[in-house]
Formats: structure tokens, sequence, C-alpha cells
């Protein structure tokens, strides 16, 4: 894999009096990384300052070995760069095909008639070619969802920062934007920011944990998920002094500091691992 | 030729699909769906709009096209807003007749106000959606802005031209407004590169209107709107330009201080 590597050294972002992130370093290397972390932790702010959109503050951010801070090296890291908002940035009374010449044409692809080809490639990947005419407003959620993917893929950038790429997307959209992404984290490097622990983490190679504006986890999903070995257990209750979540009709999964003598232990899952260490 | 059409002559002749799908022509199954999604988007694509087609024809660049298509000011609200506005100021000027004659005031007051409200749609963050897509693309900001910029204007501008030319009277006060409009403009352009177009547009609009009221309680129609405001606009509308230019790479990034 000769995919690009993101570093970050040192890192500070306010916004005003308020400290949003606080880094001290942290490396993303081809293939995908998933940033968990409850809202408000810091995650978006972190791929917006990976994404180049917005201006490093203190600390430095290596994107393929260009500085951001630098406006030519800025364009050579762009001209590489897929990026999804976390808000999707779609204009509701644009069609889906102008939308995708649209971003082509700020993508430097010249030609219209590439453009066209792009577009045509980008929707078939992320099965929209049926409502390419359509205006955006009239799609669904999901749909709308596919879209900004779809945008982020024209020109075939080899760097991907996704901002909950998996929000709004139905069970079977879920799977097959989840494929997607795993086949584009073999030969790219995938980066996004996602509160669905078990669903998207699982299939990154690495999952970075960030609370409070703060990385408080790097690893591997096992890793993660070994995080909370020895303090899951699962009852008819939901026990006060830990964090329980309803997995069936009256039964609660609880992770805890320990197990409750009363209590068995189950094998954790990567969520068990991501609750365990942003409950403390 | 639709794809329904497209699909019954892949049909009726039987080498062409071997031509795509044939292992001995594509081996790759990604470069086949690739090629066969590329066909179906040329097949597909809609035929490109009227602003799009007139565009082309007067020589704009294929890559600029849809950057001015795609401004968000470009919207029918807005465009309807402006011919509204227009109306008005028209109607205001043009009723006027003999001692009256000084409400062309009305006229010079609003048409400046015009384009400037067109710049400040063309690119705030609050107005378009597309704003972080565009920021993380690898187009010069600047570039970006002054397309939007110049389509909305040069819109505007010439409407106002249209309106000005089709009043009773007046003679060349008709088209005091121009060099104001151009300073009020290119400030608020100038003011985008540090705070939000639309309050830039929207502060340097409540000074323009200071000083012409000011201006026009103080003085005569022909003085408020005579060389020496058109000097003060000219130099205003360089000034901006300069600082524009200098500041343009604020334009490329956002800033969160």
């Amino acid at each position: 894999m000769n995919a690009p590597t993101i570093a970050v050294r040192s890192l500070e972002h306010r916004y005003g009096n308020r400290e949003a992130l606080r880094v001290g370093q942290l490396t993303f290397e081809g293939g995908a990384t998933a940033i968990l972390g409850p809202n408000g932790s810091g995650k978006t702010t972190l791929l917006r300052l990976l994404a180049t959109v917005t201006e490093v503050q203190q600390g430095t951010v290596r994107v393929a070995g260009f500085d951001p801070t630098d406006h030519l090296e800025r364009t050579a890291i762009r001209r590489r760069l897929g990026y999804v908002a976390q808000r999707d940035g779609l204009p509701p009374r644009m069609r889906v095909r102008a939308f995708c010449d649209y971003v082509g044409a700020l993508k430097e692809i010249k030609s219209a008639r590439l453009r066209r080809r792009w577009t045509g490639w980008v929707l078939d990947r992320v099965d929209l070619s049926d409502v390419a005419n359509e205006r955006i407003g009239t799609l669904s959620g999901g749909m709308q969802r596919r879209l900004s993917i779809a945008q982020a893929l024209l020109g075939s950038p080899d760097m991907l920062i996704l901002d909950e790429p998996l929000a709004g997307l139905d069970g079977k959209q879920r799977i097959e934007i989840a494929n997607l992404l795993v086949e584009l984290a073999k030969s790219n490097t995938v980066v996004c920011a996602t509160h669905q622990a078990e669903e998207l983490a699982t299939l990154c190679h690495r999952v970075v944990v960030v609370d409070d504006g703060q990385p408080v986890f790097v690893g591997t999903p096992h890793d993660l998920a070994a995080h909370a070995e020895g303090r899951v257990w699962e009852s008819e209750t939901a026990d006060p002094n830990a964090t329980c979540r309803a997995v069936g009709p009256g039964r609660f999964r609880c992770v805890g500091q320990g197990i409750p003598s009363n209590q068995a232990p189950v094998p954790p899952t990567v969520a068990d691992g991501y609750l365990a260490i942003v409950r403390h | 030729m639709t794809m329904q059409e497209f699909d019954k002559a892949m049909t009726r002749c039987g080498e062409v699909p071997r031509l795509f799908a044939g292992p001995s022509v594509v081996t790759d199954p990604t470069r086949h769906s690739a090629n066969f999604a590329a066909i179906e988007a040329e097949i597909d694509a809609p035929k490109p709009g009227l602003l799009a087609r007139v565009l082309l024809r007067l020589g704009v660049s294929e890559d600029t096209v849809p950057l001015v298509t795609a401004t968000p000011a470009l919207r029918r609200s807005w465009i309807a807003s402006v011919g509204l506005a227009m109306l008005f100021a028209l109607t205001s000027a043009g009723s006027n007749t003999g001692e009256g004659a000084d409400r062309i005031v009305v006229f010079l007051t609003l048409a400046p106000l015009l384009p400037l409200a067109g710049v400040a749609l063309a690119f705030s963050p609050k107005v378009d959606p597309t704003y972080e897509v565009a920021l993380a693309a690898p187009i010069d900001g600047f570039r970006l802005f002054l397309i939007r910029a110049m389509t909305v204007l040069g819109g505007s501008t010439l409407g106002l031209l249209i309106m000005s030319a089709l009043m009773p009277s007046g003679g060349l006060q008709r088209i005091a407004w121009l060099l104001p409009a151009l300073a009020t403009t290119s400030l608020a352009m100038a003011l985008s590169t540090r705070f939000d177009p639309l309050m830039a547009a929207a502060s340097v609009g409540a000074v323009w209107l200071l000083i012409v009221t000011m201006s026009v309680s103080a003085s005569s129609v022909a003085d408020a709107f005579g060389p020496v405001m058109q000097v003060v606009s000219a130099a205003i509308a360089s000034a901006g330009a300069i600082a524009l230019g200098q500041r343009r790479r604020r334009l490329d990034i956002t800033s969160d201080r």
C-alpha cells in the first residue's frame, strides 16, 4: 500500500476562549481510521483541520508531507483530497448531475466531457445513476448522504476525510457504503468520524477515540474491545453505576468498572470498549 | 438517444456488447463498470441550460461555466427581488416631473445597494451550502470569489444601466450611481476577506445610506452625487480592489479564531 500519511503534532485549536482540541501526536496511515467520540468532543474540528478547511492555530499538520499553512502546499493537498462535511453541503435546487459537474470544476477537471465521465462513474459507485437528473432537494436523506460521498470520490482522490458518512442511511445503504469505504481503504487513506462504534469502527484498521478534545485511545478495533474485557455483562436491570444500553426486550448490556458478583462477564465488543473509555 | 434507445440498439447488435464485456477487451471489472457508467453519462447527459449555452457561445471556458451557473445569487428568488427593486427605483424616479425631479435620489441611492447585496449573497457561507466543499477543493478561492462576484455584478449593473437609459430625464446624472456601486462592492469584497460577506455588505450599505442622507440634506442632489462623490468613489473602489488583491489568500481557508 502506498497511501499518503497524515500526521499532526502538538495541535491545539480554540473557538474563542473555549479549547476544542488538544492533540499531542497522531498519525493516520494508509487504510481506514475511525474517529469515535461523543458530540462536541472535537471530531469535526480535527477533520476540518485535516481537510485544510480551517486554519491551523497552533501545532503542525502534515498531509502527504505537505504543510497546509502554505498556500501552494495546501492546494497540493486538496488535489489529492475528497471531503464529506458534517452537514451535507448540497444545494437543494441543483440537479444531481449539475452538482457533480460543479464539484468537478472545483476540483480542476477542466474538460466538460471528462467531468461527465467522472459524474457517471461516481454516481454508479453510490447507486445514484437513476436519479442523476433529479433535483437534490427531492432526494431522500440517505440519497443525499450518498451524493455527498459521490462528490468526494470525483477525481479519484487518495485521501478521503468523511464526517459521519453513514448518517441518515438505512440498513442496506449502510452496508453498501461501508463496503465501499472498506474497498477504498485498500489503496487510500480514509479517515471517518462516526458515532457508530460497532458498525464502522469494526471495519477500520485503526480507531481513535476522542473525548473532551483529546485522543484518549489509539489502536485497533480489537484493542478497543479488549479495553472492556472483564467489565461487560448483560442483565434484566440497568445498573445505575454502569453505562447500560437496552439490547433486547427487558435486557440490558452494561459496561462498568468491574462485574457485579451476581453477574457473569460476556465477551466485549468495540462499542463496549468505546463506552468503557468515554465513560471515564 | 435516450438510455432506453441505447439499450435496444445494444440488444440488436450482438457485437457491440462484446466490445465492452468481452474478456479479451476489458479484463478489469472495475474498468468495465467505469466504461459503462461513462457511456451512460454521455448518453444521459442533458443539454446544457440556456445560461450555460450563452456563456459557452460567448467564449467562457468549459471549466468556468459550472462555477458561474452554480452561483447561489443566480437563484430565481434573488433575480426576482432585484427586478422588483429596480422597478421600484425606476418608478420612483420616473414619476417625477418639474420641481420634484430631485426625487431621482431614490434611484441613485438604491442602485448601488443591489450589486452590493448580490455580491454578498454570492459567497456567504450562510447562503452557500457548498461553501465547505468548495474550500476543500483545489480551486483558487480568489478565482471562485471573483467569478461569482463578477457574475452578479455584471448582471445587476447591466440591469441598472438599462433602467437608467429608460428614465425620462436626468441626463448623465442617471448613471451617477455607477462609481458609488463599484466603490461599495469593492469595499465589501475587501472586507469579506476578514468578515462574513453578508455582514460586510450590510455594514457598507448602512454607511452608504448614512452618507447619502447627510449629503442630500446638506446640498442638492446634483452636488450630492457630483464630482466629489465620484472621485471619492473611484478612490475607494481602487483601494478596495488593492486590499482584496493583497488579502486574497484569506478566501482559501476559514479561521475559527
